[in-house]
């Protein structure tokens, strides 16, 4: 592999989380102007961090601090991986071990919300990988590899399903409304998060940036041209495109019980994918006549 | 640095330290987007650990006293605490009242005071400017005014003492009973 590829991948990680707050804070402001109000500046989410990063420490246990910093540290490489072009398999075990160490933190305190969300959030991600798996499955379809660097090919036109299925898994990710279960900030006050304060808020709060960004080089992925310039663009429009839908639903929708997003996720997100790959393979074997 | 920064994301948690809900309905009233305080980076916590300004209603009953200290110790600092409301200010009607501590003050240092009966939407958000205006004096480095922590003697407050309120209503009661059970001959 190109060593300076490596090193532009290293500093696209550092920059990652930045761009991600960036776009959470367009969120934000969108979120605002469709109820009516004005909203917070775009660069909120980075005074958030920078305000969480100079509080006091205050620590309930160090197993999950140590835990939390594994969960960050994880969703950095996965992420790292992907911008370098790695297996997208190994991504994926990188993500879950991510995922699970979050999960063991928020059951390494004994608070009951704590407890609570870090329940949810195991089955969110029992619901969620499958269809994420699925979906690299797809990529592996069209492209004949599981690499992740980017491609020619015109990934969302193969696999539209897989993008719509996409959507239901940023929604959970990136704890949207319906289907912000594990956080459920009014319900059981932030669940994974209940227990930490100050600057591990902030740790934390940088976890979840790399994972959602993550989850937008995952849609970047979808889209794919010869030509570099129209390839970022296109790839750009595509990830405004599906956080838009995301707020939209986010905005309209309340909030469902996690067997419900449980259900949904397996069935119809599943059966979405499954549809699709089934699709692409019938079509690629000549089972299905296509011009 | 560790101010600056709080200037432009202070989250709030809201507490009922005993108050008649007035005051509460007009903060949540607060936090509806008419008056959008989310421009501000005003987010509402709901979780100490998570908080920067505790905002606080009513005046402190003895029940509520442990669990405001509580509440108050979970938050990292710096943290502000802004009373909101006559009775959170000072007590107003409850002051000597058997249950009450009287106003925040007597058990936290209070930064803001804002009063009202109850106290509208725009005085509480002109009590967080007033607030961020004293956290941008202090990141400057100028002199601001400290916390207010009310003093024995700042104003005459009785000290509830169970036991010796008991002994006080028992002696009455005897002596209303004496009055009854003497002689009417002496009179």
């Amino acid at each position: 592999m190109d060593y300076l590829w490596l090193v532009i991948a290293t500093v696209i990680t550092v920059i990652a989380p930045f761009a991600v707050a960036v776009l959470a804070g367009i969120d934000r402001r969108i979120t605002a102007r469709m109820q009516n109000r004005v909203g917070p500046p775009i660069l909120q989410p980075i005074y958030d961090l920078m305000k969480l990063l100079s509080k006091t420490k205050m620590l309930i246990n160090k197993g999950q601090i140590i835990l939390a910093t594994l969960y960050v540290a994880m969703s950095i490489l996965a992420l790292w991986m992907f911008i370098a072009g790695a297996d997208l398999l190994i991504i994926f075990f990188v993500l879950s071990a991510a995922a699970a160490f979050y999960t063991l933190a928020a059951y390494a305190v004994l608070s009951p919300f704590s407890q609570l969300g870090a329940t949810r959030e195991l089955i969110q991600l029992l619901a969620y990988e499958p269809v994420v798996l699925m979906v690299f499955f797809g990529v592996y379809l069209v492209n004949g590899d599981f690499s992740s660097a980017a491609t020619d090919k015109m990934l969302i036109l193969w696999l539209p399903l897989m993008f719509a299925a996409m959507i239901l898994v940023l929604l959970v990710k990136l704890q949207k409304s319906p289907y912000d279960v594990a956080e459920a900030h009014t319900e059981i006050v932030g669940g994974p998060e209940v227990e930490y304060s100050g600057k591990f808020l902030g740790l934390v709060k940088v976890g979840h940036w790399y994972e959602a960004a993550l989850m937008f080089a995952v849609i970047s992925l979808f889209f794919g041209h010869p030509n570099m310039y129209i390839a970022f663009a296109g790839k750009l429009i595509l990830v405004f495109l599906a956080l838009f839908i995301v707020i939209l639903v986010d905005n309209s929708t309340a909030r469902l019980r996690f067997g419900q997003m449980a259900r949904v996720v397996l069935t119809y997100g599943l059966a979405l994918t499954v549809v699709n790959a089934l699709v692409v393979w019938a079509v690629q074997e000549g089972v299905i006549p296509w011009p | 640095m560790a101010l600056k920064s709080l200037i432009k994301s202070p989250w709030i948690l809201h507490f009922d330290t005993g108050s008649c809900n007035g005051c509460d309905i007009e903060i949540f009233a607060t936090l509806t987007p008419l008056y959008d305080v989310e421009r501000f980076g005003i987010l509402n916590a709901g979780n100490p650990k998570h908080a920067d300004v505790l905002v606080l209603t009513g005046p402190v009953t003895q029940k509520t006293r442990s669990r405001l200290l509580n509440l108050y110790e979970m938050m990292p600092e710096p943290k502000l605490v802004m009373a909101v409301g006559d009775c959170a200010c000072s007590g107003a009607p409850f002051v000597n009242a058997y249950n009450t501590m009287g106003g925040v003050d007597t058990v936290l240092p209070v930064d803001i005071y804002v009063p009202g009966c109850a106290a509208r939407p725009e005085a509480v958000i002109d009590g967080v400017v007033k607030a961020l205006e004293k956290l941008a004096k202090l990141a400057a480095g100028e002199p601001a005014p400290p916390a207010h922590r009310r003093e024995e003697g700042d104003i005459p407050l009785e000290v509830y003492d169970p036991e010796a309120a008991a002994a006080k209503a028992r002696a009455a009661t005897a002596a209303a009973k004496g009055a009854k059970d003497a002689p009417k001959g002496e009179v």
